[in-house]
């Protein structure tokens, strides 16, 4: 998810003149992060689809105000996260996976596990998607400040500066913190006899 | 950990997470490459990393593929609500409607009347629950402030345009406020000029400009239009009114028919609305109507209810 800070200036700087296809644009760019983002908040594709949608339509209508002072990729992501505290404190619910919400887990499983690829057996196929879900559920566990590097790196596919950007944190705290989520989530995994 | 490792397994532990992130400059990657391919403890940790590495980034969601379109066409109705908002804030900033001139009006003349001998009625009325059963308005005040526009006789006893030579007289039970709630596609799709599709003109008298449903009387002489778009059809849309107790969504429909749905937290009650000029009346039952003054500028409605009954 690197991406060069001018050209994704220049998009913005279209899209806010009104150039639909500049806007189609930085939605193709930001909709992987933006919809995971989604999905690890409210585990729902619907929801997560909704949610999405809003960050969007918020980073629309907020492109004229875009002047550059910090890169899109963190104007972005800071219109996502502000949207998604939004939406978690009006639904007063704070975020966690239980593996006794059948509904939730079943509708990830449904729609967002990737398909095995035609020449993988079954058996392999179902293993993969099972540690997949694994782990996913194990990054919903992690604390928030945690899942968030984990997310930005890892899923999202953020830069060490990019994150730093976003978060407005020095490179080295971003690796340190990147450093003691990954440990979290091993160990995490680990429990779940995940290696 | 061997003496003739350059770096110890804290310093790799440290650092493991930027060696398989590829952020390390080419001499520190190579001190951990030896020193893993030496230690077997780092070995792991290693492969461990690297799968939980890997293992994350493979858990990622692909977005699903109607995202962008559904991103894509919502801005599209953005862009036409927007203008459309833009044109009707516009046009309600102009003195095309009365109505809140008219409300300012009469609470000056409710002020001045009650000084006199309004007054002591009014607080009676509020301090009970025995309602007047006759009020007036003042016919000639409402000229004051337009010319072209002559009473109906939508407000049954409400008013009496014999009035005029009395003090003015008039009583207004509750004040509502109510802001449109835009962009809402499914409820506003006025966009223009005045459609006589969606509001259609009345049987009689021909050529002017009147809105009401087929049972409504309609008033003998109206406003003059001085806009392309008529209050009958700024009206139409989705308003949001928030009362004392709860928020409540009022969607004045756009079709023929003249319908209105009032949403509360506990029910939905649906019934025929009519405009006639200033006056807005909304069914309640098949005998009772609530009566309105309404007024309706940038973009928030005023409704001065003047009539008993009333539904917010």
């Amino acid at each position: 998810m690197v991406f060069d800070n001018d050209a994704l200036a220049t998009l913005a700087k279209e899209a806010a003149e009104g150039n639909d296809d500049a806007f189609s644009e930085i939605v193709r760019i930001f909709e992987k992060p933006i919809y995971n983002m989604a999905m690890q908040t409210l585990c729902n594709r619907e929801d997560a689809l909704d949610l999405s949608q809003d960050v969007f339509m918020k980073l629309w209508r907020s492109l004229p105000s875009f002047r550059g002072e910090c890169s899109l990729t963190s104007f972005v992501m800071k219109i996502a996260k502000n949207t998604m505290l939004d939406n978690l404190r009006r639904k007063s619910t704070r975020r966690t996976v239980s593996l006794s919400t059948e509904n939730e887990v079943g509708e990830s499983e449904e729609y967002d596990i990737p398909d095995p690829s035609p020449n993988s057996n079954p058996a392999e196929a179902y293993e993969r998607s099972e540690k997949i879900q694994m782990v996913r559920e194990a990054i919903a566990e992690l604390n928030d400040e945690h899942r968030e590097v984990v997310l930005m790196r890892d899923i999202q596919g953020f830069s060490y500066e990019q994150i730093g950007e976003i978060l407005s944190l020095e490179a080295g705290t971003v690796k340190s913190r990147l450093f003691r989520a990954r440990a979290a989530l091993k160990k995490i995994l680990e429990k779940r006899n995940f290696f | 950990m061997k003496d003739n490792m350059k770096i110890g397994c804290d310093k790799v532990g440290e650092l493991i997470v930027e060696y398989i992130d590829g952020e390390l400059d080419e001499a520190t990657a190579e001190l951990i490459k030896q020193h893993i391919e030496g230690c077997s403890d780092c070995q792991k940790l290693y492969r461990d990393m690297a799968m939980v590495c890997a293992a994350a980034a493979e858990s990622a969601y692909e977005a699903p593929e109607e995202l962008h379109g559904r991103v894509m066409d919502a801005v599209s109705c953005e862009k036409t609500a927007s203008k459309r908002r833009a044109r009707i804030l516009n046009m309600t900033k102009t003195s095309r409607w009365l109505g809140v001139g008219i409300a300012a009006m009469l609470f000056v003349c409710v002020g001045i009347a009650g000084s006199f001998k309004i007054l002591p009625k009014l607080v009676n009325t509020e301090s009970n629950d025995s309602a007047p059963t006759e009020t007036y308005y003042n016919a000639s005040a409402d000229k004051a402030i337009s010319s072209s526009y002559s009473m109906g006789d939508i407000a049954d006893g409400m008013y009496s345009e014999n009035a005029e030579a009395e003090s003015p007289q008039v009583l207004i039970y509750k004040t509502v406020k109510a802001t449109l709630v835009l962009p809402d596609e499914e409820t506003l799709v006025v966009s223009g000029e005045k459609d006589d599709a969606i509001f259609p003109a009345p049987q009689e008298p021909a050529g002017e400009d009147k809105y009401s449903s087929a049972d409504t009387p309609m008033p003998s002489e109206s406003a003059t239009v001085q806009s392309p778009l008529s209050l009958a059809q700024i009206i139409v849309g989705s308003w949001e009114i928030k009362t004392d107790s709860e928020t409540v969504k009022i969607v004045f429909s756009n079709k023929n028919e003249c319908k209105y749905t009032l949403y509360t937290a506990t029910e939905i009650i649906t019934g025929n609305y009519s405009l006639n000029d200033h006056f807005l009346s909304l069914e309640v039952s098949e005998k009772n109507s609530a009566l309105y003054i309404i007024g309706i500028e940038n973009g928030v409605m005023t409704l001065l209810q003047v009539s008993q009954d009333g539904l917010f």
